[in-house]
């Protein structure tokens, strides 16, 4: 007897008895790549309308598995390139399992090499990157000494007119007090100062005396090492990444390495194609754009692809309306497998 | 009456044994039953005509469903196998191209699955044909070895 349970994006199929198995689908990791869909054995998922649903128009599940078609057997679990269903045996996930085979897919990150630039946190389509940045104090890296001369300072505030770091304030008197002078003391912080001197200059009565050690006309002292004093720390998160490469072609230190769980091609017939978008939309590696037509007599914006970027999961193939997308799969980095129902399974996968 | 079919099956495996060239003694012994009445069924004293033309349908029957009505009919499951394996010569296969190791047949202690694949004790399986009516993906059958 196997029980269906839907809640908030969620599908869970769980049988009791000698073994206890549990399927879930989470519709937040699920990029509708369809690739459950072909390899399901006993056809028990259906696909939603894609391209609806990419562009935003309707607001549905992607997929449904049904629970009495399902046999629990795991296969699409193996083959979901996003980890988006997962089965349990006996409270144990497939994918920890040696004995069922994997679908290879990896992104490894040196936090050794990673100069926390966070290029790859802008550009992850999924935003599965985050870059934590501790940064040493300013006033590390700018380093000087500023003084102002207390006895020939006339309390003016033409310097922290000037000052572009706002690191001069002129402190108010306490107008209760019975002292007549409206302004009691001029304060300097050191931490945000660049010391640019610019005040030393506007100083009408020469109070302020800047040296800048890194200025060319004051003296020199040798150049601190300041990066060692960035900490931080990039993480992925593996369950969002969808290994489309963009921050290894865009990190510039090459600390990241991506695997990607399919190699082959993206094949797009520009005849067929309307122009629709939903392949555009749905794409979770932003590998499909319109570029801006060279031409200005084409019509219809012409679709293109970056292979380097795309995992060759299908969703585009699968959310065309117009079928004109195909996905032509050489190779699956995948663990090898005795069994040979799931070998022939696997084997669906590639083209023909 | 399920004791009277049974007999009449067991009437109809001895001669079948008898045929095949065993001894009254052998048969006794497999079907662990006294020897006198292995000799009753072998001379023609075998339970009325009635039970007998049923006990006929059933062994005619294919073994999918013969094998799973002597189950029903007998309380001892490895004498039930004994009788199927003379009648039928048949075992439980799985078709490797269909078997998805989904776990549905678990629960019957020939069955085990190793790696991802099902492997059934033949010593320990009793033939009673549950394991295939619980697969989802028909990959298990009854084959004459």
């Amino acid at each position: 007897m196997q029980i269906k349970e839907e809640y908030n994006g969620t599908i869970t199929i769980s049988r009791e008895g000698v073994e206890k198995r549990v399927l879930t689908w989470s519709d937040h990791i699920c990029v509708g790549c369809g690739i459950c869909h072909d390899i399901c054995p006993t056809k028990a998922i259906t696909m939603g309308p894609l391209g609806a649903i990419a562009k935003g128009d309707i607001d549905a599940p992607k997929l449904d598995i049904d629970g009495n078609v399902c046999v629990l057997c795991g296969m699409c679990a193996c083959a979901c390139p996003f980890n988006a269903i997962d089965l349990k045996i006996n409270d144990k996930s497939i994918k920890e399992l040696p004995q069922y085979p994997k679908i290879l897919r990896n992104i490894t990150l040196s936090q050794e090499t990673c100069v926390l630039c966070g290029q790859c946190e802008i550009v992850c389509p999924q935003g599965a990157i985050e870059v934590e940045r501790e940064l040493p104090p300013r006033k590390n890296l700018v380093l000087g000494e500023i003084s102002i001369n207390k006895d020939k300072c006339v309390l003016c505030g033409i310097c922290a007119e000037y000052c572009p770091a706002d690191a001069i304030d002129l402190i108010p008197n306490d107008m209760n007090s019975l002292s007549p002078k409206p302004i009691k003391d001029i304060v300097v912080d050191t931490d945000a100062c660049v010391f640019c001197k610019v005040c030393e200059k506007a100083c009408p009565h020469d109070a302020i005396e800047v040296i800048c050690y890194k200025c060319p006309l004051a003296k020199r002292i040798e150049k601190p090492k300041l990066y060692t004093d960035i900490k931080g720390k990039t993480t992925i998160d593996k369950d969002l990444c969808v290994t489309c490469g963009w921050c290894e072609n865009i990190c510039p230190v090459n600390a990241i390495k991506v695997e990607k769980p399919f190699e082959g091609e993206l094949i797009i017939d520009e005849k067929a194609c309307n122009a629709c978008g939903a392949c555009v939309a749905i794409c979770p590696c932003n590998a499909l754009t319109f570029p801006k037509p060279a031409d200005k007599a084409q019509k219809v914006p012409r679709l293109a692809v970056n292979q380097d970027l795309c995992v060759l999961c299908g969703a585009c193939a699968k959310s065309c309306p117009v079928s004109a997308i195909t996905v032509k799969r050489t190779k699956i980095n995948m663990t090898e497998t005795k069994a040979t129902a799931w070998k022939k399974a696997f084997e669906k996968l590639l083209a023909k | 009456m399920p004791e009277h079919i049974l007999s009449g099956i067991k009437a109809l495996v001895a001669m079948k044994m008898r045929k095949e060239g065993k001894l009254q003694k052998e048969i006794a012994e497999y079907l662990n039953m006294d020897r006198s009445i292995v000799s009753h069924y072998l001379h023609g004293r075998y339970p009325s005509d009635r039970v007998m033309k049923v006990s006929e349908v059933i062994v005619e029957l294919p073994v999918e469903y013969g094998a799973r009505i002597i189950h029903s009919l007998s309380n001892d499951k490895y004498i039930a196998k004994k009788l199927i394996k003379v009648i039928y010569n048949a075992k439980i296969k799985i078709e490797k191209d269909k078997c998805l190791a989904c776990g549905a047949c678990l629960g019957c202690e020939a069955i085990s699955i190793e790696g991802i694949e099902v492997k059934i004790n033949e010593n320990r399986c009793v033939l009673c044909g549950e394991c295939i009516s619980k697969c989802p993906m028909n990959a298990l059958k009854f084959v004459e070895e």
